[in-house]
C-alpha cells in the first residue's frame, strides 16, 4: 500500500489531531518488534501528512501511483465480512 | 546420432536384454520406457516378478501425474495396472483421485456395489461426503440406507443453520455431535476456521493454516486458505475459483456487490504477474468499472493515475467532469516528473504557482511550488534559478523560516552581499529567536570585522542551542583569524585582545595550540614566549606535525619560519619515524588554510620527508595515501620525492606510475609526449588487469586531459549535436579537394559575408592555408553553404496543453563565483 491516508486508515479530510492519534492507536498494535516493515510503513505515512504543511506538499507532489493494495482498500474501505447464503455455502462445500 | 544403429524392435531383443533395460530405465526413473519393457516381458512370460516391476511403473506414473493435479490422467494408469497386473483398484490414493477427478459418479457406484473393507467405506463415504451435503434433498444420490452419509446429514445440515444464524454455541454443539468416525469429521475444522472469520481474523488465519491438504473438501480449504490471505495476495486466487466459490469468497472478505466484476477482473491482471499491472491498465479498469466504486473514489484513484497512465486527459474529463486550468496544469507536471522531463515539468509547475497566486487565498500552495522548483535548481546558484524561486516562496509565504536562511546562503552564493544582509534583516524581523537566521547573522557580522556584535549574535545562538558547535567554531577562528592579522600589521596589543576574547569559544587541544602560537608571537617575556611554544609544539603532536603548525602559524602571521621553529627544536631535523610521516599527512589534511601557506610550510620538511622516503619503511598503501595528501596540496617536488621511491621499491606499479606522471605533466597534460602517454596506457591496463579500477580512472582522466577532452566551460553538449567530429571535418576536406582551393575560399566568402571574410582572413594573418583551416572547422560545425539546418530539439509533449513560456528571473545575479570563505588568512 503506498496511500498514507489508506496506511494509517482515514478519510483525506483528517487533522492534525486526527492523524496522530491514528498513527499512535497503529503502531502500539504493531510496535517494531512485532514488525518491522509495517511499523517504518507507519511512520513513513505520518511523516508524509502529519501536518498541514506536509499534507498541503504531499497532494502537490506525490507522484507514486495507487497500488492494487490501494485500489482494494479503497474498495473494501467499511466492509463487513457476509456470511454467504446457505445454498452457496453448500455449493462451496460440494465436489469441485 | 548419424550412424549409430536403430535398437531393434523390443519383440526383437532377447529377454535378458530386456531385463537389464528395465532395471536400468526404473534406476533413473524412466517409468514410461520401463513400463514398455516389462508390458514386452509381461506378454512373453507372466513371471510375478515382472508383473510386480510393471505394476510399480504404473503406481509411479500415475503418482506423478496425480502431483501436477493430471488425476484423470493418473487414473488412467492405476486403472490398468488393475487390469494388467491384477492388483487391487481401490487402495493407495485411488478414492482421492476420483473425488479430485470429479468422478463423483464412480464413488457411489463403488459405494453401492462393491464389497469393501471398512477402512475403504470410511474413505469412501468421507469421500463421498461433499457430493451428499451439497445435493439438495430432492436430489440425494442414491445410497445404502444405513449408510452414514444419510445418518449423520442432518447433524450436519443443523450445524451449517445455526453458522447462518451466527449462533455460535449451537455451531459448537452440533459440531460436537458428529461422531468420531462420521464421514463428515473433516467438515468439522473447516466450519470451525470458517466461524472464526467473523470474530477473530487472527485465529482465523492460524485455523486455516492448521487445515490438512487434499481432504475430501480440499475445494472449501483452497477458498478459505485465499480468504486468509492478507493485503491484495488473494485476489490471484479469483480466477481459479469457479463463480460460486468466488462469491464465497467475495463474501467472507466483505466485497460490495457493485465492485465485484472489478475485483474479478482485477484477479485476472493480478494473476498474470507484476509485469500486467501497470498504471494504464489499473485505470483503464477504473474508468471501466468506475460505477462500483464508492462515490468519487474512482475519479480519485484515475486521478492519481493518471500522470503515469498516458494520454487519458480527454477520457478523464469526458467520465467525471471537467478539470480547472491548474489542475491540468499539476497533472502535466507530475507526468513529465515521472518521464524524468524536469525542464518540461519546471514549466508547468511555474505556470500552475502563477495560476495560484491569482487565484488568491492559494499562497501557501504556490509557495510549496516555488519551494520545490528551487530544490530543484542548481544549488550553487550558478543560474540564478535558486534565489528567484526562493524569493518568490518567501514572498508568498513568510513563515518559512528555514527557507529565509537558504535564501541568504544562496545571495552570498551569488557574491550579492547586499541582498543577503538586507534578505537578513528582513527574516530576522520575522524570526528573532531562530538559531538558523542567527547563525547567519553571525557569519555576516565576522564577514564585516563586527566581531563585537558577531559575539553578541553567538551568544545569542548559544542561549537557544548551548551545544551549537558550529559557531563556537565560527567565532573562535575568527578571532584568531583577525589575531593574526592584527600581528602582521604589527599591533600586537590588539592582537592579544583578540586573543583573551577567542579563549572562551576555543574547545580542541589543536585551536588551543595555535592560540599559544599566537600568544608568543606578541609575548614581551622571551622566556615565556619559547614555553608557550613548547607547549603548543607539544599539543600540536610534535615532530613533523608539530613543526608543521608552527611554520604554518608564523607564515600567516607573516614571521620567520624557521626562525620560530628553531626556537622549540634543533634543525635540521631527524629522518623521521613512519608515525611521524603519517601523522604530518593527517595534519595537512585537516588544515584549513591558503594552499600557498601550506606548501611553504612543508618546504621546511622537505628534507626529513625525502629521508623517509628514501627509508623504505613505508608500506606501499601509506605511500600512495601520501602521494595523494601531496598531489592534493600541489606539492609536486614531495609528490615527486614519494612516487619516485614508490617505483624504486615497486617498478611499475600503475599508482606510482599514475603520480610520478601527474608530478611530471600535471599542470600541462597537453604537452605530454607519446612515450608518456604509451606509459600511462600502459599502466592503466595493468591497473585494469588487477582490479584497481581508481588507478585506472586517475590514469583516464589524465589522458582525457592529455589529449584535449571537453572544458568545462565549454557548452557542447552531446544531446545537441556536440563539437565537430572527425568524420564532418573529414567530408569538408573531401568537398576543398573536390572543387579546388580558390572555389572553396569563394564559397567561404559567399558563406560569411565580405566583412566577417575579411575579418577572419586578417585573424589568421592573411595565411592561405590557415583561412582554409578556419573555414573547413567552421563548416564542420554549421554545415557547408546549401546544406538544411539541424532540426531544434523537440520535447517530448505529454499532454495536450502546450507548455508556458519560462518565467525569466529579474534581478538575479550573472553566475556567480565560488563562494568566500570568512577568514582570508
Amino acid at each position: 500500500m503506498t496511500d498514507p491516508y489508506l496506511i494509517l486508515g482515514l478519510g483525506r479530510d483528517a487533522g492534525d489531531e486526527q492523524i496522530r492519534a491514528a498513527y499512535l492507536a497503529r503502531i502500539r498494535q504493531c510496535p517494531p518488534e512485532r514488525d518491522r516493515a509495517q511499523f517504518e510503513r507507519l511512520r513513513a505515512a505520518y511523516e508524509a501528512i502529519g501536518t498541514a504543511r506536509a499534507r498541503a506538499m504531499h497532494a502537490l507532489f506525490d507522484n507514486t501511483p495507487p497500488s492494487v493494495d490501494d485500489v482494494l482498500a479503497t474498495v473494501l474501505s467499511g466492509a463487513q465480512v457476509r456470511r454467504p447464503d446457505a445454498a452457496r455455502l453448500r455449493a462451496a462445500l460440494g465436489p469441485k | 546420432m548419424k550412424g549409430t544403429p536403430k535398437p531393434a524392435p523390443l519383440h526383437a531383443q532377447t529377454t535378458d536384454a530386456l531385463v537389464t533395460r528395465a532395471a536400468f530405465e526404473v534406476s533413473r526413473e524412466h517409468h514410461k520406457e520401463a513400463t514398455e519393457l516389462y508390458k514386452e516381458l509381461v506378454r512373453r512370460e507372466r513371471r510375478p516378478a515382472w508383473v510386480d516391476a510393471l505394476a510399480a511403473c504404473y503406481a509411479a506414473r500415475a503418482q506423478n501425474l496425480a502431483a501436477k493435479a493430471m488425476h484423470k490422467e493418473a487414473l488412467v494408469l492405476w486403472r490398468n495396472r488393475a487390469q494388467i497386473c491384477a492388483k487391487p483398484l481401490i487402495e493407495g490414493a485411488y478414492l482421492g483421485w476420483l473425488s479430485a477427478a470429479g468422478e463423483q459418479g464412480e464413488l457411489l457406484r463403488l459405494l453401492n456395489q462393491e464389497q469393501l473393507p471398512e477402512a475403504v467405506l470410511a474413505e469412501l463415504e468421507a469421500r463421498l461426503a461433499p457430493v451428499v451435503l451439497a445435493a439438495s434433498d430432492k436430489a440425494l444420490p442414491k445410497l445404502p440406507a444405513d449408510s452414514a452419509l444419510l445418518r449423520h446429514r442432518p447433524i450436519v445440515l443443523a450445524a451449517l443453520a445455526a453458522y447462518q444464524r451466527a449462533d455460535d454455541a449451537a455451531l459448537a454443539e452440533q459440531l460436537q455431535a458428529i461422531p468420531y468416525r462420521s464421514p463428515y469429521r473433516d467438515l468439522k475444522p473447516v466450519l470451525k476456521a470458517l466461524a472464526l472469520f467473523h470474530s477473530d481474523l487472527d485465529a482465523a488465519q492460524a485455523a486455516v493454516a492448521r487445515l490438512p491438504d487434499n481432504g475430501p473438501f480440499e475445494p472449501m480449504v483452497t477458498l478459505l486458505r485465499a480468504a486468509a490471505e492478507p493485503g491484495a495476495q488473494w485476489l490471484a486466487r479469483l480466477p481459479g475459483l469457479d463463480d460460486n466459490r468466488r462469491q464465497v469468497l467475495f463474501d467472507l472478505k466483505g466485497c460490495p456487490a457493485a465492485a465485484r466484476p472489478l475485483l474479478t477482473e482485477l484477479g485476472q491482471i493480478v494473476a498474470r504477474g507484476k509485469d500486467g499491472v501497470t498504471a494504464s491498465t489499473l485505470y483503464d479498469l477504473l474508468h471501466k468499472h468506475r460505477k462500483g466504486l464508492p462515490a468519487g473514489a474512482a475519479a480519485a484513484l484515475c486521478l492519481r493515475l493518471m500522470p503515469r497512465a498516458g494520454n487519458r486527459l480527454r477520457q478523464y474529463q469526458d467520465a467525471f467532469g471537467v478539470l480547472d486550468e491548474i489542475r491540468i496544469e499539476h497533472l502535466v507536471a507530475l507526468a513529465a516528473e515521472a518521464c524524468a522531463e524536469p525542464e518540461h515539468a519546471e514549466d508547468h509547475w511555474m505556470r500552475m504557482a502563477e495560476l495560484l497566486a491569482r487565484r488568491g487565498g492559494q499562497e501557501q500552495r504556490a509557495a510549496l511550488i516555488w519551494r520545490h522548483l528551487a530544490e530543484g535548481a542548481p544549488q550553487d546558484n550558478r543560474d540564478g534559478r535558486l534565489v528567484h524561486y526562493l524569493g518568490r516562496s518567501v514572498a508568498l509565504d513568510p513563515k518559512q523560516a528555514d527557507l529565509h536562511v537558504q535564501l541568504v546562503k544562496a545571495w552570498r552564493m551569488a557574491d550579492d552581499k547586499r541582498a543577503a544582509e538586507g534578505h537578513l534583516k528582513q527574516a530576522l524581523a520575522l524570526f528573532p529567536a531562530d538559531p538558523g537566521l542567527l547563525l547567519e547573522a553571525v557569519e555576516s557580522a565576522l564577514a564585516a570585522k563586527a566581531y563585537k556584535k558577531a559575539v553578541g549574535l553567538a551568544r545569542q545562538v548559544l542561549a537557544l542551542d548551548p551545544i551549537n558547535p558550529t559557531v563556537r567554531a565560527l567565532i573562535g577562528h575568527a578571532l584568531l583569524s583577525h589575531a593574526r592579522k592584527q600581528i602582521k600589521a604589527g599591533k600586537p596589543e590588539a592582537a592579544r585582545k583578540e586573543l583573551d576574547a577567542a579563549a572562551e569559544w576555543l574547545r580542541t587541544p589543536a585551536e588551543h595550540a595555535g592560540r599559544s602560537v599566537l600568544l608568543a608571537l606578541v609575548s614581551d617575556d622571551a622566556g615565556a614566549a619559547d614555553a608557550l611554544l613548547r607547549a603548543a609544539y607539544a599539543q600540536f603532536g610534535g615532530a613533523l606535525a608539530g613543526a608543521f603548525h608552527l611554520l604554518l602559524e608564523a607564515g600567516r602571521c607573516g614571521s620567520d619560519p624557521r626562525a620560530l621553529l628553531t626556537r622549540v627544536v634543533s634543525l635540521p631535523l631527524a629522518a623521521p619515524t613512519v608515525e611521524a610521516v603519517l601523522a604530518l599527512a593527517r595534519a595537512l589534511d585537516g588544515v584549513h588554510a591558503d594552499q600557498p601557506l601550506v606548501r611553504a610550510a612543508l618546504q621546511q620538511l622537505h628534507a626529513p620527508l625525502k629521508l623517509a622516503a628514501a627509508g623504505g619503511a613505508l608500506a606501499r598503501d601509506d605511500m600512495l595515501s601520501l602521494c595523494e595528501s601531496y598531489q592534493s596540496h600541489g606539492d609536486k617536488t614531495l609528490l615527486g620525492i614519494f612516487a619516485t621511491a614508490g617505483l624504486k621499491r615497486w617498478p611499475q606499479d600503475p599508482a606510482f606510475v599514475y603520480f610520478k606522471s601527474w608530478e611530471r605533466h600535471g599542470a600541462a597534460p597537453r604537452d605530454m609526449g607519446d612515450a608518456a602517454c604509451r606509459t600511462l596506457l600502459d599502466a592503466q591496463d595493468r591497473a585494469g588487469a588487477s582490479g584497481d579500477q581508481r588507478t585506472v580512472a586517475r590514469i583516464s582522466a589524465l589522458l582525457e586531459a592529455a589529449f584535449g577532452g571537453a572544458d568545462d566551460d565549454d557548452d557542447y553538449d552531446d544531446e545537441f549535436g556536440g563539437a565537430p567530429s572527425f568524420e564532418e571535418r573529414d567530408l569538408v576536406r573531401a568537398m576543398v579537394q573536390a572543387v579546388g582551393e580558390k572555389a572553396f575560399l569563394r564559397m567561404g566568402s559567399e558563406m560569411l559575408g565580405k566583412r566577417a571574410f575579411e575579418l577572419l582572413r586578417k585573424s589568421v594573418g592573411g595565411d592561405k592555408q590557415a583561412m582554409i583551416e578556419a573555414l573547413i572547422d567552421l563548416m564542420a560545425e554549421t554545415g557547408p553553404p546549401g546544406m538544411p539546418a539541424m532540426p531544434p530539439f523537440q520535447p517530448a509533449q505529454l499532454i495536450s496543453p502546450e507548455p508556458p513560456r519560462r518565467v525569466q528571473s529579474s534581478g538575479a545575479p550573472n553566475a556567480p563565483t565560488a563562494q568566500k570563505g570568512l577568514f582570508d588568512d
